[in-house]
């Protein structure tokens, strides 16, 4: 009906889904909604909602997010990014790749915590943080970053 | 200017609901060009209208809105209480105003209507027929407002996001879009969509439009004030009374439900659980009422099947309306529309009572109990019930919340039955119907309450009618965060 599609036509692509209620997962998430996004946060465990903010104000989904059915539920054509953050590098990947694949989805970022597989995310022009990668920057700045730089 | 007015949109949400109830209070003015002969009574609505929006300007101005420092982790319901319950009182007052001064009434019987309007709930304490319409008007407006809630309409204008702890304080558990002004958006359009086809069908069923506009707004809010002294009895036409039992059954229905519905996921609906234990329900208390009404003689089978239906529905609904005086019904008619009254409609919806979802926990949980008296020590039950189109495990923390809300709520109408029997002059049986009735935010009197009862079972009521439409729990945790904010505001620092 054309009532529920009004929003999405006035600002285009604006919701953002977000894989795994984390640390990680559940800060991003409160801090796109608290500047008024629109966030869907999906975890297979509903106690994992408990790390978010209580003035979150987003739709939280319980269910795996590497099954096609939970995003049945979600109108995919608002949305603008999907950003994989569980604890499972595996997970992330499948996440991202259905994604890409199966919803066409813009901006896919996936946290991954084995370097090694940055390669399967590159091929999939997917994003990707590493906090291994990141860490070890920092560490080497904290070090050395007075005198190579 | 527009310093101004961006100074009062980030005003705290005192002000800013102050302001809105202002607007809403001037919005029956609109029927003026129709009318012009009630001109002399605008001023009663200008009043309370132009000094609210002042008020709430001056606070807007004065106490801008500061993001809540303090500690994140407090209970959400806790933060957001105190703002509602103030917001809530506040529009009862303002909404009693024009009662006082257009007609006669006491102070108490105008507030009595005006809780009784914005509650939902539809015990009336006027005669109707001598109303203005403008005053008409006004009291199906302020339910059609009250059965949204306030905190909705503020939503879908300020998107600030924590107006969260306020969106669930005033009782909304559901998320239908990914933020919450999407929410309070989409179940604005719903609402004002069933408005608009309410009035179009009442119309075309040949309703005059001044009354399909007062009655679409009070059935939709499921609160039941009508136009009519005799209610629905008026029109004694078979099409209006089916309309009307469509718009109650949509209001009564959790706006996520009436959403999938209009996206057209039938399939997916009938499948929820409280759609199932709803359909059940009306329809097995239904033939009941129908037969019943019918072993006594009340009229051929069609007619009893109509009423009963319509009795059934307009009560578990938490409506109200009527189809003919509920006193002449058989006891046990009258039985089940109390047993339904106490169970009312879906949560997150616009209806009160303990909510179909906690009821059919409970039945759940109940059989769950007394089927392991006959099954061994060691066999295992996974209970599950649908909601928001996925099966959830019924927890052990589930089952203590309703439990504990059930008993809550009951404890909360004896004691209402009872004082109810101290300050008026009646039966045990008529005061329970008749608190239930306002407890539940139903609306069908069995004649107690009335422009000659006693203040003090008017003011017990209307406590009734305010803890049922902000549901208990959240009334008892906004007066206890007040009272703990009193005794450390006067006795400051020392404790």
């Amino acid at each position: 009906m054309s009532i529920f599609s009004s929003n999405s036509k006035k600002t285009g692509k604006t919701c953002t889904v977000i894989v795994g209620c984390g640390r990680l997962g559940a800060n991003i998430a409160d801090s796109l909604s608290e500047a008024g996004k629109d966030v869907v946060i999906i975890d297979s465990n509903s106690d994992s909602f408990r790390k978010l903010s209580p003035m979150f104000g987003g739709m939280k989904i319980t269910g795996d997010a590497t099954e096609m059915l939970v995003f049945n539920d979600l109108d995919m054509k608002n949305v603008s990014s999907v950003i994989a953050v569980t604890n499972h590098d595996n997970t992330n990947i499948m996440v991202a790749q259905i994604a890409r694949e199966m919803f066409h989805i813009d901006k896919v970022i996936a946290r991954l915590y084995d370097p090694a597989r940055e390669c399967v995310y590159r091929e999939l022009g997917i994003d990707t943080i590493c906090p291994v990668i990141l860490s070890t920057n920092e560490v080497d700045n904290l070090l050395f970053g007075g005198t190579t730089a | 200017m527009i310093t101004l007015i961006k100074r009062i949109k980030a005003g705290t949400y005192y002000g800013i609901v102050i302001i809105m109830i202002g607007m809403l209070m001037a919005c029956p003015l609109l029927i003026l060009p129709f009318y012009h002969n009630e001109i002399k009574y605008a001023p009663a609505f200008l009043l309370p209208a132009s000094i609210s929006v002042l008020i709430g300007s001056v606070i807007c101005i004065l106490r801008p809105y500061h993001k809540f420092k303090g500690n994140r982790w407090q209970p959400l319901i806790k933060e957001g209480s105190v703002p509602v319950l103030f917001v809530w009182l506040y529009a009862f007052f303002a909404g009693s105003v024009p009662f006082i001064m257009i007609s006669d009434m006491s102070f108490t019987l105008s507030l009595f209507e005006s809780v009784s309007g914005w509650t939902t709930t539809g015990l009336t304490v006027v005669d109707v027929s001598k109303l203005p319409h403008l005053l008409l008007l006004h009291r199906s407006f302020m339910q059609y407002c009250g059965g949204l809630g306030f905190v909705i309409m503020i939503t879908t204008i300020s998107g600030n996001p924590e107006t969260m702890s306020l969106y669930n304080a005033e009782g909304h558990p559901d998320q239908l879009k990914p933020s919450l002004r999407g929410t309070a958006r989409i179940i604005a359009k719903l609402y004002l969509g069933g408005l608009v086809l309410g009035i179009a069908a009442y119309c075309i069923a040949g309703m005059p439009p001044f009354e399909a506009i007062c009655h679409t707004m009070s059935a939709l809010s499921t609160a039941g004030f009508s136009t009519n002294t005799t209610s629905m009895a008026a029109y004694n036409n078979s099409a209006i009374n089916i309309i009307t039992i469509v718009l109650m059954l949509v209001g009564a229905s959790n706006f996520y439900i009436v959403f999938l519905t209009a996206r057209g996921k039938i399939g997916t609906v009938l499948r929820e659980s409280e759609v199932k234990f709803m359909a059940g329900l009306t329809i097995s208390f239904s033939l009941l009422a129908a037969c019943n009404l019918y072993a006594e003689g009340k009229g051929s089978i069609g007619h009893c099947l109509m009423n009963g239906t319509f009795g059934v529905i307009t009560t578990f609904t938490t409506t109200g309306y009527s189809l003919e005086k509920y006193a002449v019904w058989p006891a046990f008619s009258l039985g089940l529309l109390a047993l339904l009254m106490i169970i009312g409609g879906s949560a997150g919806s616009t209806a009160g009572g303990i909510k179909l979802l906690r009821a059919c926990l409970l039945l759940r949980i109940t059989i769950d109990d007394l089927k392991q008296h006959l099954t061994p020590d060691r066999s295992v039950t996974s209970l599950t019930y649908r909601k928001h189109q996925t099966n959830l495990y019924i927890s052990k923390r589930i089952k203590e919340n309703t439990i504990g809300f059930v008993i809550v709520y009951m404890l909360t109408l004896t004691a209402g039955i009872l004082l109810i029997t101290l300050t008026s002059d009646c039966s045990l049986s008529t005061a329970a119907f008749e608190f239930a009735s306002a407890l539940g935010t139903v609306g069908i009197s069995n004649g107690l309450t009335g422009p000659h009862t006693n203040p003090a079972t008017l003011y017990i009521e209307m406590f009734g009618m305010f803890l049922g439409r902000l549901e208990i729990i959240m009334v008892f945790v906004g007066l206890s965060t007040c009272v703990n904010q009193a005794g450390r505001f006067i006795f400051g620092q020392f404790r």
